[in-house]
């Protein structure tokens, strides 16, 4: 099966940092894809450049077989790869709705003369939009607040407004930038919940995160970066049991390797 | 003063300030989208009022009409402009205290532009209404007067439903709020900007007819209004859009009394102290007042 999306030996630098380093990865449909790794591995910045929010400085992003290397962010959007982000970015002055329809914009199709001019057309999609929102809403379960100015909402409401604005168009992929930071263990439970409901409906998801319980729970598959470079993939049991991967946790010698000793005198 | 004089001046100075308001919006919006200060708004207020005239002369069309070709050429150019060179200069990641600077140059192009294909004699708009004035009372009000407010207040309040209630004006206030984020949920940052100036140049577009109409077209007739927009706009609270149409009502009503009450004579200086003022006392405008009472 053609992968979702496929990142083919992508680096990224920022003046002599490397941040990315000839990354290669494909993430499956269906998959809940969990990007793991210390401060610094370039976490953030390999889904900047699945979001085509950041160009690669050499590599190419496939999605469903297409290059998209190139391709600017609002066409990426619309081609189906949403987003939310680390620190929390709503459009604050708009109510909770009103975020949920800019997710819709792309999904459209009436002109600004249509929108001038108030064709039927028009009016009729503007309420079917208007119901898809509220749809969306009632999914991470924040269609009760959907009046609010999104800047009044609480922190964890925040995130999960995010969400909903970036599954409202039917994305065929959603990438989560630390979507659990912040946020208390009930609200962390909410979340584990609301990801798996939005997968079973067949969205592939990609999560950066630093919440090991949420990783743990919701991925199939897990990739570990570190300083840049792919380090290891698997499934959470694999990724876990890694030498590597605990190495760079919790560095050479000491813990770690008491650790793998521990491990060695169990087996 | 007796109570017609005083309903007759508030009138003028509603239907001065309304003008006030539609070149104070489309600043405003400009703002918001992209940071720059359009110092050609003005302008593009007077190539609405020349062209406008142009064909109701050329023409000969009803003056509801003449708004609506006004507002269209305004808004083109004002496209125009923003394609041309504001992205451009965008693009090349020119600082925006330089591009800001590039809009004086604009403004001074097309006053230029105008003056050589147009002339420089002022030229005045045919009398437009059959009766001289309405008489409420002992005021005697203008037609034209009355239209400038009912045409203005319509305007103004289809752009705010406009903004609220479709879709192209739902993105173009998320482009605004976060450029970057608007841009990864699918919107078109070029496409939303380019609607932006549209928008901004039809509302001065018609202003130009508007104000026109109560005076006369020429190539110099936007330099003041345009800043004295932008002291509303700043009254207001600089990029706010409540606060510029409440801005420039507000600096209509506050210039046409200065003028009767302290002296015609310092009616351009009156506003210009005003600026100052609000610049030094309270930068944020009313929308900052408004904000801080909440």
């Amino acid at each position: 099966m053609t992968p979702v999306l496929e990142i083919a030996t992508v680096t990224r630098r920022f003046g002599g940092l490397v941040a990315i380093d000839e990354v290669t990865t494909a993430i499956a449909p269906g998959e809940i894809r969990g990007i793991i790794g210390p401060n610094g591995a370039g976490k953030t910045t390999l889904l900047n450049i699945m979001s085509g929010h950041m160009r690669p400085s050499s590599g190419r992003v496939l999605f469903a077989g297409r290059d998209i290397t190139k391709a600017r962010a609002d066409k990426v959007a619309a081609m189906g790869v949403r987003r939310t982000f680390q620190n929390v970015r709503l459009f604050g002055e708009m109510t909770v709705l009103g975020n949920v329809l800019v997710g819709l914009h792309a999904n459209g199709r009436a002109g600004i003369f249509a929108a001038l001019l108030r064709t039927g057309r028009q009016r009729r999609e503007e309420h079917s939009m208007i119901d898809t929102a509220m749809q969306a809403l009632e999914r991470v379960g924040l269609a009760a607040q959907a009046n609010t100015i999104a800047s009044s909402l609480a922190y964890g409401h925040r995130k999960v407004l995010e969400i909903a604005r970036a599954i409202v168009a039917a994305p065929k992929v959603l990438l989560l930038d630390e979507p659990a930071a912040g946020l208390n263990a009930s609200e962390a439970a909410n979340l584990i919940g609301v990801i798996r409901r939005i997968n079973a409906e067949g969205v592939t998801v990609a999560i950066v995160e630093h919440h090991m319980e949420v990783i743990m729970k919701v991925c199939s598959r897990i990739t570990v970066l570190n300083y840049g470079k792919h380090l290891a993939e698997g499934t959470p049991a694999e990724v876990q049991g890694n030498a590597q991967v605990i190495e760079a946790y919790l560095g050479r010698g000491g813990v770690a390797e008491r650790i793998m000793e521990l491990k060695a005198a169990h087996a | 003063m007796g109570a017609a004089q005083l309903v007759e001046l508030a009138v003028g100075g509603l239907a001065i300030g309304c003008i006030y308001s539609l070149i104070a919006l489309g600043m405003t919006m400009i703002i918001r989208a992209t940071g720059i200060v359009h110092f050609a708004q003005g302008e593009v207020m007077m190539v609405g009022s020349v062209l406008g005239l142009s064909a109701l002369l050329l023409l000969h069309l009803p003056f509801l009409a003449v708004l609506l070709v006004g507002m269209a050429i305004a808004g083109i150019a004002a496209v125009a402009i923003e394609l041309g060179i504001y992205r451009t200069l965008r693009m090349r990641g020119t600082p925006l205290a330089n591009i800001i600077i590039a809009t004086i140059g604009v403004s001074i192009l097309l006053q230029n532009v105008v003056q050589l294909a147009w002339g420089s004699e002022p030229k005045s708009y045919p009398k437009l209404f059959a009766t001289d004035h309405y008489t409420f009372g002992a005021a005697k009000l203008s037609p034209q007067l009355i239209w400038i407010i009912v045409l203005g207040v319509v305007v103004m309040l289809a752009l705010q439903a406009f903004l609220r209630w479709t879709r192209t004006g739902i993105a173009m206030q998320a482009a605004a709020q976060d450029p970057e984020a608007a841009q990864l949920m699918g919107i078109n940052l070029t496409r939303s900007t380019a609607i932006t100036f549209l928008i901004g140049g039809v509302l001065a577009g018609a202003a130009g007819v508007l104000l026109g109409s109560m005076f006369f077209a020429s190539f110099s007739m936007g330099f003041l209004p345009g800043i004295k927009a932008f002291v509303a706009a700043t009254l207001g609270g600089l990029g706010s859009i409540g606060g510029a149409m409440v801005g420039g009502i507000l600096f209509g009503l506050l210039e046409t009394f200065g003028a009767v009450w302290i002296s015609t004579a310092y009616k351009d200086a009156i506003g210009m102290v005003l600026l100052i003022v609000i610049l030094l006392v309270f930068p944020q405008g009313l929308a900052g007042l408004v904000r801080r009472g909440r």
